[in-house]
C-alpha cells in the first residue's frame, strides 16, 4: 500500500468526520425512509429470534413472575375501580362549578419499532412514523402508558426515538406523593433520580410521574417506581435509582402524544 | 470487474447491517445482542490478505455501522481501520495465516476493542458495564464457532464429492 493511497483513506475518513450532525442525521433519515418497508417486515419476522432470547432468559423466573403478575392485577383493578370514581366525582364538582375541561386534548399516534441502534450499547429505536403523521422532535413516546422515550431525529415516514434509559437522555420528573420535582437520567448506574432534597422520603414503589417542566412532556405520564435510595446522607441531595414502568427492551407497538 | 466486486461486497455488507438493526437487535441475552457485522467484518479481515481490500471494507463496514447507529459518521470507520491495519500487521509479521483459535481470538479482541472504545466515546447506557463486554464476546466467539464448523462442514462436503466422482 502506497502512500497516496494512505493518504486517500485518511482524507476519506476526515471528511466523513466533519459533516455536520444535521447533515448526518438527513442522510440518516432519508435512508432509513428509503428502507423502512424492509426494516418492517424485517422486525416482524424476528420473532422467532426475540422468542428465544426471552425464553433465555426468563425461564427460570417464569412462575415468580406470574405470581407477582396476578397480584399485581388484583391491585391494579381495586385501584382502577377506585379511580373511575374519584374521575367521576371530579366530573360532578366540575360541573357544579361550572370548570370547562381545561386539559387540552391529545391524541395517541401508533408507531411500530423497525429497527434498533447498530451500536450495541446505544438506545436508540427508529419507529415507522414521521412528521406526515404529525410527528415533531421532542414528543414523547410511551409503551403500555408509560414513558419510554422521546422524538430526537424525525424523517418522513421514519423517526428515531432516544429511550429514557440513555446516558444522553434527561426527563423532567416528580415524585408523586411528595410532589417534589427532580431529574431523571439514564447511564451505566441504571434510571436514577436526582436532586431529591434529604427531607424528603422516598419510599419503595413510590410512582414517579413526569412534570411537565420544561414545556415537552405534559404533567403525569408514568415513568417507573422507586426502587431504592442509593445516595449517602451526607450528600446534599438524594438519588434514588428506579425501575421503569415500560418494557423497554421488549416493547413492539409505542405511541406518540401529539397535541391536537 | 474490481469496481463491480467492491459494490458487491458494499450490498452485502449494507444487508448485514440492515439484518442487524431489524432482526438481530432483537436477539437479547442480558440487555445485550451480538454485533453481527462487526463479527462477520473480523471473520472477513482474518480471511482476507489484500490490504487494499481489508481498507476499504473497513471503510463501508464503519460507515454502515455509524449510519445505523446514532454516532458522527467517519467514527467507527477510524476505529475499524486502525484496528484492521493491526492485524493485518500482526498477521503479516508473525504468521502467514491464522488457524481456528487464532481466528476466534480477532474476533474476540476487536469485538472487545471497539466494544470498549464505543463505550469510551459515546458514554454508557443502562444496558451497558463491563460484564456486558463479555457477553457480546461470547457472541462473537459463537458465530466465530459457528464460522469454523461451517468451513469445516464445505471442506468435508467437498472431499467427500471428489471421492465419488473418482
Amino acid at each position: 500500500m502506497n502512500r497516496r493511497t494512505i493518504l486517500i483513506y485518511t482524507m476519506v475518513v476526515v471528511v466523513l468526520f466533519t459533516i455536520p450532525f444535521s447533515v448526518t442525521n438527513t442522510i440518516r433519515s432519508t435512508v432509513k425512509n428509503a428502507i423502512s418497508p424492509v426494516l418492517a417486515i424485517l422486525y416482524q419476522q424476528s420473532g422467532i429470534v426475540r422468542r428465544f432470547s426471552i425464553i433465555s432468559a426468563n425461564i427460570n423466573s417464569l412462575p415468580k413472575e406470574n405470581d407477582q403478575l396476578s397480584a399485581e392485577v388484583t391491585r391494579l383493578l381495586v385501584e382502577n375501580s377506585n379511580l373511575k370514581e374519584v374521575a367521576h366525582e371530579n366530573e360532578l364538582l366540575r360541573n357544579e362549578l361550572n370548570i370547562s375541561g381545561a386539559l387540552s386534548k391529545r391524541k395517541l399516534v401508533g408507531a411500530r419499532i423497525i429497527s434498533r441502534s447498530a451500536f450495541v450499547f446505544q438506545d436508540i429505536i427508529t419507529i415507522d412514523k414521521g412528521s406526515n403523521d404529525g410527528l415533531a422532535v421532542g414528543q414523547p413516546v410511551t409503551s403500555g402508558g408509560a414513558l419510554m422515550g422521546k422524538i430526537i431525529n424525525v424523517g418522513k415516514d421514519s423517526s428515531d426515538v432516544e429511550l429514557i434509559t440513555s446516558s444522553n437522555a434527561v426527563t423532567q420528573v416528580q415524585l408523586q406523593n411528595s410532589r417534589t420535582f427532580s431529574i431523571l437520567r439514564g447511564g451505566i448506574r441504571g434510571l436514577v433520580v436526582e436532586f431529591i432534597p434529604q427531607d424528603v422520603a422516598a419510599t419503595e414503589g413510590e410512582m414517579i410521574i413526569t412534570s411537565g417542566l420544561g414545556g415537552e412532556m405534559r404533567q403525569g405520564l408514568t415513568v417507573g417506581t422507586v426502587d431504592r435510595v442509593i445516595s449517602q446522607k451526607n450528600e446534599v441531595f438524594q438519588r434514588v435509582s428506579i425501575k421503569p414502568a415500560a418494557n423497554i427492551s421488549r416493547a413492539d407497538l409505542v405511541f406518540i402524544e401529539i397535541n391536537e | 470487474m474490481n469496481n463491480r466486486k467492491n459494490l458487491l461486497l458494499i450490498f452485502i455488507w449494507f444487508l448485514i447491517a440492515v439484518a442487524q438493526i431489524a432482526l438481530f437487535s432483537n436477539l437479547r441475552i442480558f440487555g445485550i445482542s451480538p454485533n453481527i457485522v462487526l463479527a462477520i467484518f473480523s471473520i472477513y479481515l482474518v480471511e482476507t490478505v489484500q490490504i487494499n481490500r481489508i481498507i476499504i471494507n473497513s471503510l463501508v463496514v464503519g460507515f454502515m455501522l455509524d449510519l445505523f447507529s446514532y454516532a458522527r459518521l467517519g467514527l467507527s470507520s477510524a476505529v475499524i481501520i486502525i484496528l484492521s491495519a493491526i492485524v493485518y500487521l500482526i498477521k503479516k509479521r508473525y504468521f502467514n495465516s491464522f488457524g481456528s483459535l487464532a481466528l476466534i481470538f480477532v474476533v474476540v479482541s476487536v469485538d472487545i476493542i471497539y466494544n470498549s472504545l464505543s463505550l469510551l466515546m459515546f458514554k454508557s447506557t443502562v444496558s451497558a458495564n463491563i460484564d456486558h463486554l463479555f457477553v457480546s464476546a461470547m457472541f462473537a466467539t459463537i458465530i466465530s464457532i459457528l464460522y469454523i464448523l461451517s468451513v469445516r462442514a464445505y471442506g468435508y462436503w467437498q472431499n467427500r464429492e471428489l471421492k465419488i466422482k473418482r
